[in-house]
C-alpha cells in the first residue's frame, strides 16, 4: 500500500516536476552560494576568485589570525587595520585595494567595528578611529552596550525579567572567542532559509494531491469501500506523503550542506556564532546552529506540508491545499508592519512558522517567552510547538479522512 | 446471506435523492433500474458504506453495515458509476494495489490478479498505463478491481454506460459469469441490460420503489398490454397523441406502432408479450426512452 501511495505522488506530472525544479534550485543556489562575496579570494594582483581552490588560499589567509581573540590579538588586527590604512594613504589605494589587505582579518575587523558602535548602528570605519589599548574593552563593550540598550526608551518593551536574562546569557558567553576560517558556515546560512522556503514550496504541489487526489480521480469510491479504506489505507497515504516530504528535504538540504561546505570548506564547526552574529544571545556553535537550521527547516516542512494535508483531505481540494504553504510563508511578511505595532505583536510573529526556516535570524533577534518560571528563547519555543503540532496533526488527518464521505 | 434495507432515506440539503426504502436482497443478480436522477446511486453508495443513510439502517445479516466497517467491507466489491482509476499506473499496477487496500496479500493479489486479467480480456494490456485503455477497457478493469477481493456482495453502478453494443453485450455475459453465488446489485437506466440477467428487477423513481420484483411478476402488474399495430401515416398521429407509444417504425407505406393500452386500440392490433421496455415506459413515461441503449 504504502509503495504504490508513494508511487501515486511520484508518477503524477507534479511529482515529476518536483524532482526537475530541485535540482534547478540546487544548482543555482550551489552557484549563488559559491559565487557568493564572502566567498572570495583576491590573489597578490588583486583578481577574485571563487571555488575550492580559492578557498584553499582565504583559509590559509585567515589560519594567520586564527585562535583566541585576546586583547593582544585583537590589538593586532586594529594596528595592522590602522598600517594599511596609512600605506594606504601614502600609496594613494583604492578602497578595493584596501578591502583585498584587509580581507585576510575581515571577520574580526567587523567584530570590532560591531562591539564598538552603539547596540543599534553599525559604522564600517569604526576601527580605524581606535588604538589598539581601546582592544581591552573588546568584551565588555559587548555588554555595556546591550546594558545601555536595556535602559534606553526602545527596550521598554521588555520585562525585568527578560532584561536581566538577556545580560545573563551575554556575561555567560565564555570569553575570549576562538576564531578561524568559517567561510563556509557563514555562506551555508545565508542560502538556507531560500532553500527550505523553496523546497517547501516545491513540495506543497504534490502534497496538495495526495489527499484530493482520490476525489479528483473519482477514485474516491473505491478507495473508501475497500477492506482497508478507511484504515491502514489512510495511515500508507500519511506515511507516503510524510516519507515524500521528508525525502525531499533531506535529499536538498544534504546536497546542498555537502556542496558548499565541501567547496568553501567546515572549518569553525566549533566557534561560537558570535563571530557572526554579534548580538546573539544563544551561545552556541556555528556547528550547533547548523543543527538548528536543518532541523529548523525540517520540523516547519514537515509542520506545514501536514497542516497542507489536512486541509486536503478536509476539503478534498488541491487548489485550496496548495495554497496553504504559500500563505504560511508569505502571510507574515505582509501583516508584520501592523501586528508589530500590537503590545505582543513580535512575540506572535516570532511564533509563526515561517521562522523555522529563518532560525539564522531568529537567532539573532529578541523574542523571549516566559515559560512557566522560566524563561526561555524562540528557538526553543518554535522546536516545542511545531514538533507538537505535527505529532497532533497526524492522528487528526486520519480521522478526518477515513470518515470522508463520497456524494 | 441477507441484505436488508429498512426505511433508508437520504437527504441532501432540500433534496431528498432516496426515499425510505425497504427491501431485502439475497443471492442473485438485482437489477436496479431507473432513470438518470432516480436515486440509484446515492442507494448504492449507501449500500457500499460511502454515504451514511440520514434516516434508516442497512443490515447484513442483522448486523448494521456501518458497525460492522472493515468486515463488511471485505466482503464488498464496488464498481461506481464513475469510475476513477490512477491514470499513470499500469492496469497490473493497479489491480496490485486496489488488492492490497482490500486487504490482500502479495502473493495472493498478483495470482488473483493474473486470473482476473485474464477473465476480462486485459492479460495482453496489463503493462499498459490506464489512461491508454479504450472505454470498455476500462470498464473491465473496473470489473476485475470489484472482484479482486471475491466479494460476496458485487455492486455495479451503471457498469455498461457508455460502451458500444458489443462491448455491452460482452459486459454482460461478463457479469452472469462472475455473479455465481454471490448477491449482484446491477443498476443501469439501460434496460436490455437488466432484462436478460436479473433474477429480480426494481423499478426506482424520484428516490422510490415503484414495483419490484421478478420479470414475469412486475409485467403481471402492468395494467397495459403491448399492441403491435401498423396504420396508415396520417393516422400515426393520432395514436402517438392519444396512446404510450413504445416503438414506431416506418413500413414503405405504413406505420408499424407498439401501443400500450388496456384495450385494444385497432382493430387490426395484435396483443403480445409485454417487454421491460414496455414497463419501463409504462412507469417512467418517455424521459425513459433512450434511442440509443435499444439493443
Amino acid at each position: 500500500m504504502f509503495y504504490y501511495e508513494l508511487k501515486k505522488i511520484l508518477s503524477r506530472k507534479s511529482g515529476r516536476t518536483v524532482i526537475f525544479l530541485i535540482c534547478a534550485l540546487l544548482v543555482f543556489v550551489c552557484y549563488f552560494a559559491i559565487q557568493n562575496p564572502e566567498a572570495v579570494y583576491f590573489d597578490e594582483n588583486g583578481r577574485e576568485e571563487h571555488g575550492y581552490r580559492a578557498m584553499q588560499n582565504l583559509k590559509a589567509q585567515r589560519h594567520e589570525w586564527a585562535g583566541g581573540l585576546s586583547t593582544d590579538m585583537l590589538a593586532k588586527v586594529i594596528a595592522e587595520n590602522a598600517r594599511i590604512n596609512n600605506e594606504a594613504k601614502e600609496k594613494g589605494l583604492s578602497e578595493e585595494d584596501v578591502w583585498v589587505r584587509i580581507r585576510a582579518f575581515d571577520d574580526i575587523r567587523t567584530m570590532i567595528n560591531r562591539a564598538f558602535c552603539k547596540f543599534r548602528e553599525y559604522d564600517y570605519y569604526k576601527i580605524d578611529s581606535l588604538s589598539p589599548d581601546a582592544a581591552s574593552e573588546f568584551y565588555e563593550r559587548r555588554i555595556t552596550n546591550l546594558t545601555e540598550w536595556l535602559d534606553s526608551n526602545e527596550a521598554q518593551i521588555l520585562s525585568d525579567e527578560e532584561k536581566a536574562f538577556l545580560t545573563k546569557r551575554y556575561m555567560e558567553l565564555e570569553t575570549p572567542l576562538e576564531y578561524d576560517y568559517m567561510t563556509g558556515w557563514e555562506v551555508h546560512a545565508v542560502y538556507m532559509p531560500t532553500v527550505t522556503m523553496i523546497v517547501l514550496l516545491i513540495i506543497s504541489f504534490p502534497v496538495a494531491g495526495i489527499f484530493a487526489g482520490e476525489k479528483q480521480l473519482k477514485a474516491d469510491a473505491v478507495f473508501f469501500s475497500s477492506y482497508n479504506g478507511r484504515g491502514r489505507a489512510v495511515l500508507a497515504k500519511l506515511m507516503a506523503g510524510i516519507v515524500f516530504v521528508t525525502a525531499a528535504y533531506w535529499v536538498t538540504v544534504i546536497v546542498y550542506s555537502a556542496v558548499v561546505l565541501g567547496v568553501l570548506g567546515a572549518d569553525g564547526a566549533g566557534l561560537m556564532v558570535q563571530i557572526d552574529v554579534w548580538k546573539s544571545f544563544y551561545n552556541i556553535t556555528f556547528f550547533e546552529r547548523f543543527l538548528l537550521m536543518v532541523f529548523g527547516g525540517y520540523v516547519g516542512c514537515l509542520s506545514i506540508a501536514l497542516i497542507e494535508m489536512l486541509v486536503s483531505a478536509k476539503t478534498k481540494s488541491a487548489v485550496i491545499s496548495v495554497a496553504v504553504p504559500f500563505i504560511l510563508i508569505f502571510l507574515p511578511t505582509f501583516i508584520s508592519e501592523f501586528v508589530s505595532r500590537l503590545e505582543y505583536g513580535n512575540k506572535i510573529l516570532g511564533l509563526l512558522p515561517d521562522q523555522l526556516f529563518l532560525i539564522s535570524q531568529v537567532l539573532s533577534q529578541f523574542n523571549l517567552y516566559k515559560i512557566g518560571s522560566g524563561m526561555t528563547g524562540a528557538v526553543e519555543v518554535l522546536f516545542t510547538i511545531y514538533t507538537i503540532i505535527s505529532l497532533a496533526l497526524v492522528p487528526i488527518i486520519y480521522a478526518v479522512y477515513r470518515r470522508s464521505e463520497v456524494q | 446471506m441477507e441484505l436488508v434495507l429498512k426505511n433508508v432515506s437520504r437527504e441532501f440539503q432540500d433534496f431528498t435523492a432516496v426515499d425510505d426504502i425497504n427491501f431485502t436482497m439475497k443471492n442473485g443478480i438485482y437489477g436496479l433500474l431507473g432513470v438518470n436522477g432516480a436515486g440509484k446511486t446515492t442507494l448504492m453508495r449507501m449500500i457500499c458504506t460511502l454515504l451514511k443513510p440520514t434516516k434508516g439502517h442497512i443490515y447484513l445479516n442483522g448486523k448494521e453495515i456501518l458497525e460492522m466497517g472493515a468486515e463488511y467491507r471485505q466482503i464488498l466489491g464496488y464498481l461506481p458509476q464513475e469510475f476513477g482509476y490512477y491514470p499513470e499506473f499500469s492496469v497490473r499496477d493497479y489491480l496490485m494495489y486496489i488488492a492490497s487496500i482490500k486487504g490482500l496479500d502479495r502473493f495472493a493479489a498478483s495470482k488473483k490478479a493474473d486470473r482476473l486479467l485474464m477473465q476480462v480480456g486485459l492479460g495482453n494490456v496489463q503493462k499498459k498505463k490506464m489512461k491508454k485503455l479504450s472505454g470498455g477497457m476500462k470498464r473491465r478493469a473496473g470489473i476485475a478491481q470489484a472482484m479482486l477481493n471475491d466479494p460476496k456482495i458485487l455492486i455495479l453502478d451503471e457498469p455498461t454506460a457508455g460502451l458500444d453494443p458489443n462491448e455491452r453485450v460482452r459486459f454482460r455475459n461478463l457479469i452472469s459469469e462472475l455473479a455465481g453465488s454471490r448477491m449482484v446489485l446491477l443498476s443501469t437506466h439501460i434496460v436490455s441490460d437488466v432484462e436478460y440477467i436479473a433474477n429480480e428487477i426494481m423499478l426506482m423513481k424520484d428516490g422510490c420503489f415503484v414495483q419490484t420484483g421478478s420479470m414475469a411478476q412486475i409485467s403481471a402488474s402492468v395494467p397495459v398490454k403491448a399492441w403491435n399495430t401498423a396504420v396508415q401515416k396520417k393516422e400515426a398521429q393520432r395514436f402517438l397523441k392519444n396512446y404510450m407509444v413504445s416503438n414506431v417504425r416506418q413500413l414503405p407505406d405504413k406505420v408499424e406502432l407498439r401501443i400500450l393500452s388496456e384495450q385494444k386500440p385497432h382493430i387490426d392490433a395484435v396483443c403480445t408479450e409485454l417487454t421491460l421496455e414496455d414497463i419501463f415506459l409504462y412507469y417512467f413515461g418517455e424521459k425513459g426512452g433512450e434511442s440509443d441503449v435499444l439493443l
